[in-house]
């Protein structure tokens, strides 16, 4: 025979000196309640996933009507239905598919220069105050210099061919993640860091060991940042001088009057840029299981 | 094993500790008993090598294990590799690991994180990883004063297994009495008031352990001590 859990003891309190004892529970195995799974929580998984979807989807039924209702010109703001069957067109013929791979590839190059070079001088300047004393004052004044100001001075120098657009990408991407690498270890709990003195680890040691696992949550925000700022210098380098890539294909757009273009153009790099992000968002789920942070409920 | 002798150590022009001498025998296990802000955190440290800006001087035998406050354990390591850290990178496979953490009662917790740990599981994993190089002498700030009453005394035994086993000396820094009473072989006292930084008492235990915790005569003890540490009401000039 089993008690419930929580019975209250029948049997008469033993008696004690000093003190008495009026009851006491027993204690009866705790009965584990069953998973609550079940197909509601499906539905508010996708009803989550789904909630981003839905203002989009609301303004494209709007933009669609308006155009058919002929409250917008169709040759300024073509309806959704125009932009599907040019970017069915564009695709069909390959051509893009060139331009995103074009495109692809230079963020992919000049981002991994930039992001590389902000996490190593990042972290020789927050690890050495030599180094942060040499570097840093030239670095936060080249920061100053707004990106694009460099793009006539790369064209002259590095021509028109790929080197001056990656370049302006990998300065784009360089200073979030650099500044973020800095802050990221110059914020590493002391408690940690003595943790590793007490082990005698040398500087290289203490980074690859704790401070460097320490920082990555930041880094990889600086990253993500860094990552939209590709983007953003890709566009800048190829509405330039381009004659291959989404930055072209805005251009030309532009040139032959071709709002369509432009428009098929501008939503492949939301995607492109969006899709690269989940990317990077992804990684960064997986490097960071580890951390306790804060996470919004439904 | 230990021999500390400390002259003077001040932070700015505030004396925190002053004339404090001590020694740790092997397999001895003292505690420095005193009032918040008496200066015996600095004592551990200083004797942990970690601060080294003081009169004075520290000769350490052997090796020298820390367990902090907090448990000040890597939140990107498993359990497992967080006590075998001292061993090296993703040492978690390590056998003095597995035998540490069956010691201390963790030995299915190996493969999680810090954040699913509570905090006396926490401070486990922090104790075991003290003890993973096998040192000769244990330094512990406080190392219990985070965790709920219950908790306290089960790794107040823990702590007490352990050391017993492996032969470790401990030196126990403690604000509650009734904890160094309960481990101790000798018991310092760091004043308070006119003899802050000074050490004001030393105690000798040679009650066996484990002790009970309800003993008449650490009662006594524990009341002389607080007698000790209490302001003495000043005399009129």
């Amino acid at each position: 025979m089993t008690h419930p859990a929580g019975a209250v003891l029948q049997a008469p309190p033993a008696q004690y000196e000093g003190f008495e004892v009026r009851r006491e529970v027993e204690r009866a195995p705790v009965r584990q309640a069953p998973r609550g799974a079940g197909s509601s929580a499906f539905w508010r998984k996708l009803a989550a996933r789904g909630a981003g979807l839905l203002l989009p989807l609301m303004l494209l039924l709007a933009w669609e009507s308006a155009s058919a209702l002929g409250w917008v010109s169709r040759h300024l703001l073509p309806p959704p239905s125009t932009l599907a069957r040019t970017l069915v067109e564009l695709a069909g013929s390959g051509l893009l598919l060139k331009h995103i791979l074009v495109s692809t590839g230079r963020v992919g190059a000049g981002f991994a220069i930039g992001a590389s070079a902000g996490v190593l001088l990042g972290a020789a300047v927050a690890l050495s105050r030599r180094l942060s004393a040499l570097l840093d004052p030239s670095l936060q004044a080249l920061r100053a210099i707004p990106s694009l100001a460099w793009v006539p001075l790369l064209l002259l120098w590095l021509g028109i061919d790929e080197s001056p657009k990656i370049t302006l990408i990998a300065i784009g991407a360089f200073f979030p993640v650099y500044l973020a690498t800095v802050s990221g270890i110059q914020n590493v709990d002391r408690k940690l860091v003595e943790v590793g003195e007490l082990l005698g680890f040398s500087r290289a040691t203490l980074f690859r060991r704790i401070l460097g696992p320490a920082a990555l949550p930041s880094v990889f925000t600086g990253q993500r940042t860094a990552l939209g700022l590709a983007w953003m210098f890709l566009v800048a380098a190829e509405l330039i001088a381009a004659t291959k890539g989404l930055g072209y294909l805005l251009s030309d757009g532009r040139e032959t009057g071709r709002v369509d273009l432009v428009l098929v153009a501008i939503l492949t790099l939301a995607l492109l840029g969006k899709l690269t992000d989940s990317l990077l968002k992804f990684a960064e789920a997986r490097a960071l299981h580890w951390r306790d942070a804060f996470q919004a409920k439904e | 094993m230990l021999d500390l002798d400390i002259r003077s150590k001040s932070f700015g022009a505030r004396a925190v500790l002053r004339d404090v001498c001590l020694q740790v025998k092997p397999r001895e296990t003292v505690a420095i008993l005193g009032p918040s802000g008496c200066g015996k955190s600095t004592l551990l440290r200083i004797a942990a090598g970690l601060d080294r800006d003081y009169d004075g001087r520290v000769t350490l035998s052997g090796s020298a294990g820390v367990v902090f406050q907090e448990p000040r354990l890597m939140p990107w390591l498993t359990v497992a590799d967080n006590v075998g850290f001292p061993l090296g990178h993703k040492q978690g496979g390590d056998a003095r690991v597995a035998r540490l953490l069956g010691e201390v009662g963790l030995a299915d917790a190996a493969g999680k994180y810090p954040k699913e740990l509570s905090g006396g599981m926490a401070q486990r994993v922090a104790i075991a990883r003290g003890f993973v190089t096998e040192p000769q002498l244990i330094l512990l700030d406080e190392p219990f004063s985070a965790v709920d009453a219950f908790t306290r005394a089960r790794l107040q035994d823990l702590l007490l297994a352990v050391a017993k086993k492996h032969g470790t000396a401990v030196l126990l820094v403690t604000h509650d009495i009734d904890e160094a009473l309960y481990l101790a072989d000798r018991v310092l006292v760091l004043g308070g008031y006119e003899n802050a930084g000074r050490i004001a008492a030393e105690y000798t235990l040679a009650a066996p352990r484990p002790r009970d915790r309800g003993d008449v005569n650490l009662n006594q003890l524990k009341a002389r001590i607080l007698d000790l540490l209490a302001p003495k009401p000043a005399r009129a000039a």
